[in-house]
């Protein structure tokens, strides 16, 4: 027992920018926490200690380097996480435990492929195949391209600060480990073409969704597209820009779901056209959302230019990348603008502004967690925005660094015109809200499409799916098997003078082999 | 010499014979008669590890008695090495376990049970600790007899016909097993197994490949291996919950010992590589595993679920065993513990579960989970053991399994192992999920269940059931997280294995 502590406590690295990551993490837990304070109502204690047991084994998987106790805190982070999802339904959780855990089998055939490669400890791993298996393992964790499908449908029926929690900090600790692996010099091209495919599906698809929660869940694998793309480029300034989009983009996710779950509370809905009167009904919230917005949007003098500034710059320069970065940019534009324009400025009526807002005042009940949480969050945006090299000694070349603020100003303002344009000559992209966006649906149709390929089709009992097909198939392959093997009581007997048999002549049937 | 490892069999020996007239005075006495028999058997382990603590840690553990005094090749004699005394100990501890649970659990024909129970225990302990072959016959046929009279203790039609099919394969095992020990001593003259295994290279190659097979087919029928897996699912889904698990957790295991022993101290693994049986031996055990957990996949009914999981485990110990490297011999021994006390935990646990039920078929599993919560929780638990969740025992010795087989580049072998955890949790789930359904019992249920059921087992003490169910989760979970605790008498086992010279001279020269 003695050996394993202290082996546990020699694995944990206190190198590079982990530590920094890990300082993070513990912040954007808080926050969540703090959220959570009013939200969860019921089993209040239970709550909070799987938070407890979540905020560890982040650390221990951050800093680790010891592939035992990565997996194991690894694993404790699922659970935990998977639990807290009870809160919602219960029937996330059986489908959040079977999509994390059927994703953990290939992270751990992963894991111990490297090990038997002979990389006995976390660190750069060289070898190609050995990073695609690796990558393919977090894959289903954290939302690369193709293994995204749960997402958006967990992370939007996630009770808000579990969204919080789900999309703010557990899909980064992938990317967090493939710093670790991939080598800073060569980078992966693999995974630069994933993230490009995120950012391009993703955030088209954010664009066309109606419902908050599904758009930021559909942004947060879009912005995980960007830090894919950086770790895929290699280099400095990339995985600079990697470490602090993941900050970045932890402290806006993490404010924008806190303040999701306040609009849901506010107007009893999800849906972006229902906000009316944002602004005078909840100023502070306001305020965050816009913020947290900009940082998507990378406007200038946010944590979200800083990052996406320094990706960009790590590419190699020509024209070509400077117009696929400017399109980028304007799709993560666009679909933050949409959600700020529908809130904030279409049909909204700001003449009786400082009147509705002093009778709300006086209104509505004011939360001190919730204002502290996205407070937090609101500085951890300006700040990082402010001064990029602040967050840690590791960080600290970003000081000398030109960040060309005045180019970035004229994007931004090349962008603000754009969008508006759009968005006020096609009634700001308003599409049907998208019903029933849940797994079983996703199941439903790739069934139907299966069966389509030969008739027309069917409606499946997808509730009890795994009961009837999934199941049914397995159960009666293995029992046709069962029966071919179970003959009756004589031929069972049989076996023995045969098996004897074969025994004695085995050196006769060896010798053909 | 030490006499105490003699006591180690006569004392079960005692109680066995000693219960029925215990029953002649007063019936009520023979519940803490049997505690006593089985807290006297604890001592005798426990007072054996303290004496020799200090040649347990240097690592030349060996004791010794010869019965009646005659010398080894002519006599018999009892020997404990460190393979000896690690079956002795994990099995002592098991039926523990288990005669408290049968206390809380038989509630009619006691008497008959004890014996048969007490029975069973001397014989294992006898095949553990003896250095004679024709012995080892001997408590074979014991264990056969007893063990068939109590899987056919409900003497319902169905335990009766699975107990009569355990009986015809376990006899014919037996009777091959008596013809090798024949051969044996018609070609060399002795039974004793050090002697035996001094001289066997001396025989002819038709000779010594004829005894290895029909050892090897005796053995291989006792575990429930591919060809011979058909009586096992029977006879556990029929006898009752102790007596499962200790079918299960115990038998298997001593039939194990009684391979290690045969095949590496007697034969000589280098007999089976000559004679190119190793390879057979290795593939045939996978397949087994992988046939038992297919068969799982479709099993409606929880009992012989949990015995065709046996089957998938046994064969993996087996193969691992059969790689014949030492990281092999450490997690096949480690996986030998684990599963004894796993699958004794959810055989103990099924028997609570399903007291109330109809049957022990899957639709009747439903709302098991709701009326006994707790534990159903540690059933819950041992079940991820089952399928080695991290924290727990289940985890730690699959680890080294999957290890060794990485290590000797067996890929068949290590995917046996991931194909058998992944189709545990398809076969498991199923049935956790089935336990936390709600039942709406109708008016035509209530009066089946209640016609359909002479309430005979109903649970005589309750909480005793309880409790070993908790006790055996408590020691998944604790050597779950201290395993390496058994890192010690694991290298002195693997010592003995290999040490076979040193055995030789032990049991010849002391």
């Amino acid at each position: 027992m003695a050996v394993i502590w202290q082996q546990f406590l020699a694995s944990f690295q206190f190198e590079s920018f982990f530590p920094l990551l890990a300082e993070v993490g513990v912040i954007l837990t808080l926050m969540t926490a703090l959220a959570a304070w009013n939200y969860i109502r019921e089993n209040k204690f239970w709550y909070y200690a799987l938070t407890v047991v979540y905020l560890l084994s982040t650390l221990v998987v951050v800093l680790t380097n010891d592939w035992f106790f990565f997996l194991f805190a690894w694993e404790m982070v699922t659970l935990s996480t998977t639990f807290m999802l009870a809160w919602s339904d219960w029937k996330l959780v059986r489908q959040y435990f079977v999509i994390q855990f059927s994703g953990s089998s290939i992270l751990l055939f992963g894991a111990l492929a490297a090990n038997a490669f002979g990389y006995t400890e976390i660190g750069v791993i060289d070898s190609v195949p050995l990073q695609f298996l690796l990558i393919m393992g977090i894959g289903m964790k954290s939302g690369l391209f193709l293994f995204h499908f749960w997402l958006p449908p967990i992370h939007s029926e996630a009770p808000a600060p579990v969204s919080a929690i789900l999309s703010g900090w557990v899909v980064k600790l992938g990317y967090i480990f493939l710093l670790k692996i991939i080598p800073m010099e060569t980078g992966n091209t693999f995974l630069f073409l994933l993230g490009l495919a995120m950012i391009i599906y993703a955030g088209w698809q954010a664009l066309r969704s109606a419902d908050l929660k599904i758009m930021l869940a559909y942004s947060t694998v879009s912005q995980l597209g960007f830090i894919a793309l950086a770790i895929g480029t290699g280099g400095q300034y990339a995985f600079y820009g990697a470490v602090l989009h993941i900050i970045a983009h932890g402290f806006a996710k993490t404010t924008l779901f806190i303040s999701s779950g306040i609009w849901q509370r506010e107007y009893g809905s999800r849906i972006i056209y229902d906000f009316k009167d944002a602004a005078s009904r909840r100023p502070l919230t306001s305020a965050a959302t816009i913020l947290s917005f900009a940082s998507l949007a990378a406007v200038v003098f946010t944590a979200g230019y800083n990052s996406k500034y320094l990706i960009k710059s790590a590419q190699t320069s020509g024209l070509l990348t400077a117009a696929v970065f400017f399109l980028l940019g304007l799709l993560s534009f666009l679909y933050a603008g949409r959600v700020l324009y529908w809130l904030f400025v279409k049909d909204q009526d700001y003449s009786t502004f400082f009147a509705d807002l002093k009778q709300n005042y006086n209104h509505y009940q004011i939360y001190t967690q919730e204002v502290l949480a996205l407070l937090t969050g609101m500085l951890g945006i300006i700040i990082i925005g402010f001064w990029p090299e602040m967050p840690g000694v590791i960080l600290s070349s970003l000081a000398e660094k030109d960040f060309h603020l005045l180019t970035g100003l004229r994007d931004t303002l090349i962008y603000l015109g754009f969008s508006a344009y759009l968005f006020y000559n096609h009634s700001g992209f308003k599409i049907e809200a998208r019903r029933n966006l849940s797994l079983e649906n996703y199941l439903q149709l790739f069934l139907n499409f299966l069966y389509g390929l030969s008739r027309k089709s069917v409606k499946f009992d997808t509730e009890k799916i795994f009961e009837t097909f999934f199941y049914n198939a397995i159960f009666n392959a293995s029992k046709k098997l069962h029966d071919f093997v179970y003959q009756d009581f004589t031929v069972q007997l049989l076996w023995i003078p045969i098996f004897m048999t074969v025994l004695l002549l085995w050196q006769q049937i060896f010798s053909y082999f | 010499m030490d006499i105490k490892i003699l006591f180690l069999i006569l004392v079960p020996l005692a109680t066995a014979f000693l219960i029925p007239f215990i029953d002649l005075i007063n019936a009520k006495l023979r519940r803490f008669f049997v505690l006593l028999g089985i807290l006297l058997e604890s001592y005798l382990i426990i007072s054996i590890i303290v004496n020799n603590f200090q040649s347990l840690k240097k690592g030349d553990f060996f004791l010794q008695y010869y019965l009646g005094g005659w010398q080894p090749p002519i006599g018999i004699s009892l020997a404990m090495d460190g393979l000896s005394l690690l079956f002795a100990v994990i099995t002592a501890l098991s039926l523990f376990l288990i005669v408290i649970y049968s206390i809380g659990y038989i509630g009619h024909h006691e008497g008959k049970y004890y014996v048969l129970y007490f029975l069973i225990t001397a014989a294992s302990m006898g095949v553990v600790l003896t250095a004679d072959i024709f012995n080892i016959y001997v408590f074979i046929e014991m264990l056969t007899i007893t063990s068939g009279a109590l899987i056919g203790f409900k003497r319902s039609q169905e335990a009766s016909a699975a107990a009569i099919k355990y009986l015809i394969y376990n006899i014919l095992a037996g009777l091959l097993f008596f013809l090798g020990v024949l051969l044996i001593y018609f070609n060399l003259g002795t039974l004793n197994m050090a002697d035996i295994s001094q001289n066997f290279a001396s025989l002819e190659s038709g000779i010594q490949l004829f005894i290895s097979a029909i050892f090897l087919t005796a053995i291989l029928i006792k575990m429930g291996i591919f060809p011979f897996l058909f009586w096992l699912p029977k006879s556990y889904d029929t006898a009752p919950s102790p007596v499962t698990a200790v079918l299960s957790g115990v038998l298997s295991k001593v039939y194990l010992y009684i391979f290690i022993r045969i095949f590496w101290t007697v034969i000589g693994f280098e007999t089976l590589v000559t004679l190119n049986l190793d390879i057979l031996l290795l593939n045939l055990a996978l397949l087994s595993s992988f046939l038992g957990h297919v068969f799982a996949l479709q099993s409606n009914n929880i009992k012989r679920l949990l015995g065709y999981s046996s089957i998938g485990h046994i064969g993996m110990i087996l193969a691992v065993i059969m790689l014949n490297t030492e990281a092999g011999f450490y997690g096949g021994l480690l996986h030998i513990i684990s599963h004894m006390f796993m699958k004794a935990g959810l055989f103990v646990a099924c028997g609570y579960l399903l007291q109330y039920t109809r049957s022990h078929a899957y639709r009747d599993f439903k709302g098991v989970g709701i009326r006994n919560r707790s534990v159903f929780i540690a059933f819950i638990l041992l079940l991820l053991s089952m399928i080695g969740m991290p924290p727990l025992l289940g985890f730690a010795s699959k680890w080294y399994v999957l290890m060794a087989f990485l290590e000797s580049g067996s890929f068949f072998g290590a995917f046996i192992v991931i194909f058998g955890s992944l189709t545990a949790v398809i076969y498991y789930l199923r049935y956790i999920a089935k336990g936390f359904e709600e039942v709406k019992l109708t008016e035509a249920d209530l009066k089946e269940e209640i016609f359909s059921r002479p309430l005979l087992s109903v649970l005589y003490r309750e909480k005793i059931v309880s409790f070993i169910t908790y006790a055996y989760t408590a020691i998944i979970l604790g050597f779950g997280l201290g395993f390496r605790f058994f890192d010690l008498p694991l290298r002195m086992s693997i010592d003995s294995i290999i040490n076979v010279e040193r055995y030789i001279e032990l049991v010849l020269g002391g």
